[in-house]
């Protein structure tokens, strides 16, 4: 069997895979959005155990890998009576470990517009919370789409860990098909090129919305 | 002393250090309603600090800063509703570059003082028309020169209606055939007797501009009074040096 029948054959079991690949990544990103800007926004609070917990918690997330806190989540939790399906734990792994990167990457954000801004925003008269949301964010924004998709993309592939917690995802249709065909190579090669093929539309579209921000001035 | 109405910034033993570096040294300083008055000074001599005590950009380490005869707050939101009556122009202009020139001058009356937004058009309009600049209003700020950039910060602390402005060394960071146009605009500001405190290095327009020029060295001030007497006759030793060495600043 050449590489071309062997696609032709599993190409659909490998799709069927990467869809859930597909979803494990959105919902993982979406809880990582969503809690990163809390962590992010606790990050810059004025009040101290806020700063303290964000701390903590980026430290936590980023000093230790993904594996070993998926492992926590999914074998861990059920010894103290939480039992989750796989993908709830994948998800929520996932969703855990990207607000971690994704807060570093809004506080940077944030960190790198000018100090003069602010003061000229406050010198107006602004309040925090007027000069962060009409002055500070809008010009955040911008520079956080670049390192917002790079965490999109090493959270796509970091999903393949998920394989580990029986996920029927690519990863995992990759090595069921290598141990049924006993054909690894072809195996993992289909599910890099499904991997790379993702990876390239997230950059693609990222590309297309940067350009379009940008065109907006 | 009695309170006088009048007075609307003052400054008692304002002293501000940065760890072992002191920059502001029992200061104690006023400026009345409608005073023109310009601080000058080498570099380092605490000019700037000052000033951004004004509104509480810096906080004093011991001293007290009165605004219309208010201290100024350690609270955040009634220190934002005193900065109100503040205009503040800095020497890098802080333009919001994400708005167009027309809309950082309308930014503050329209988030601030939440007006109507016809109403802070037209006013935005009147205030670029002020400073020369009605065809720029749909310019962002990259697209202006430094001394337009300068020129819609005026108008945009302007926009404010603060009873006094604060200008930072409004033109420092301007190539030289640019400075004149912002001069011009403080000039005119002056002239319609608008309060103003300004730190700057352009000797010449401080003479003709202030109604009292403050000399500051070492976190003190040295000597202050009439443009004139100061210039022409100045008291302390540290002011003759001074207004020597800008007078010809070029040794070769």
């Amino acid at each position: 069997m050449n590489f071309f029948q062997f696609l032709a054959t599993y190409a659909g079991t490998f799709a069927q895979g990467a869809l859930v690949t597909v979803e494990l990544t959105l919902c993982g990103l979406i809880i990582g959005l969503i809690l990163g800007v809390l962590v992010s926004l606790m990050n810059l609070s004025h009040i101290w155990p806020f700063r303290w917990f964000a701390r903590l918690y980026t430290w936590v997330v980023r000093g230790t890998p993904l594996l070993v806190q998926l492992f926590i989540v999914y074998y861990g939790l059920p010894q103290v009576g939480l039992q989750l399906t796989p993908f709830l734990s994948a998800i929520i792994a996932l969703g855990l470990n990207s607000a971690g990167y994704v807060a570093e990457i809004i506080r940077a954000g944030i960190q790198s517009i000018d100090p003069g801004q602010m003061e000229a925003a406050e010198s107006l008269g602004m309040r925090y919370g007027q000069a962060m949301r009409r002055i500070i964010f809008p010009q955040a924004y911008r520079r956080l789409l670049p390192p917002i998709v790079n965490e999109f993309v090493a959270l796509l592939k970091d999903s393949s860990l998920v394989s580990t917690i029986s996920m029927t995802e690519l990863m995992r249709i990759g090595q069921t098909v290598s141990s049924s065909t006993f054909l690894p190579m072809q195996s993992y090669i289909t599910a890099a090129l499904f991997y790379l093929a993702m990876t390239s539309i997230i950059v693609f579209f990222s590309g297309k919305l940067e350009r379009w921000l940008e065109v907006r001035g | 002393m009695p309170s006088d109405e009048s007075i609307i910034l003052r400054g008692r033993a304002v002293s501000k250090s940065f760890g072992q570096l002191v920059v502001l040294d029992g200061i104690d300083i006023e400026v009345r309603r409608g005073e023109v008055v310009a601080i000058i000074g080498p570099s380092g001599s605490g000019k700037s600090t000052l000033l951004r005590c004004f509104n509480g950009l810096e906080t004093p380490t011991s001293g007290t800063i009165e605004v219309a005869g208010e201290p100024l707050s350690r609270n955040r939101r009634q220190l934002a509703k005193q900065r109100e009556h503040l205009g503040m122009v800095f020497q890098r202009f802080h333009l919001f570059p994400h708005l167009t020139a027309l809309q950082n001058v309308m930014e503050g009356p329209l988030t601030v003082k939440k007006m109507d937004r016809r109403q802070a058009v037209d006013r935005a309009y009147m205030l670029l028309e002020k400073v020369g600049l009605r065809d720029k209003a749909d310019a962002y700020p990259s697209k202006l020169s430094g001394g337009q950039q300068q020129r819609v910060a005026i108008a945009r602390a302007l926009a404010m209606e603060p009873a006094v402005m604060l200008l930072d060394e409004p033109t420092s960071a301007l190539d030289p055939e640019l400075v004149g146009e912002v001069l011009q605009v403080i000039q005119s500001l002056a002239s319609e007797g608008m309060t103003m405190l300004l730190v700057t290095h352009e000797m010449a327009f401080a003479r003709h501009v202030a109604d009292r020029v403050i000399f500051m060295a070492d976190g003190k001030i040295v000597e202050e009074g009439p443009p004139d007497t100061l210039f022409d006759r100045p008291q302390s030793p540290r002011t003759q040096q001074f207004l020597q060495n800008v007078a010809r600043p070029a040794q070769m």
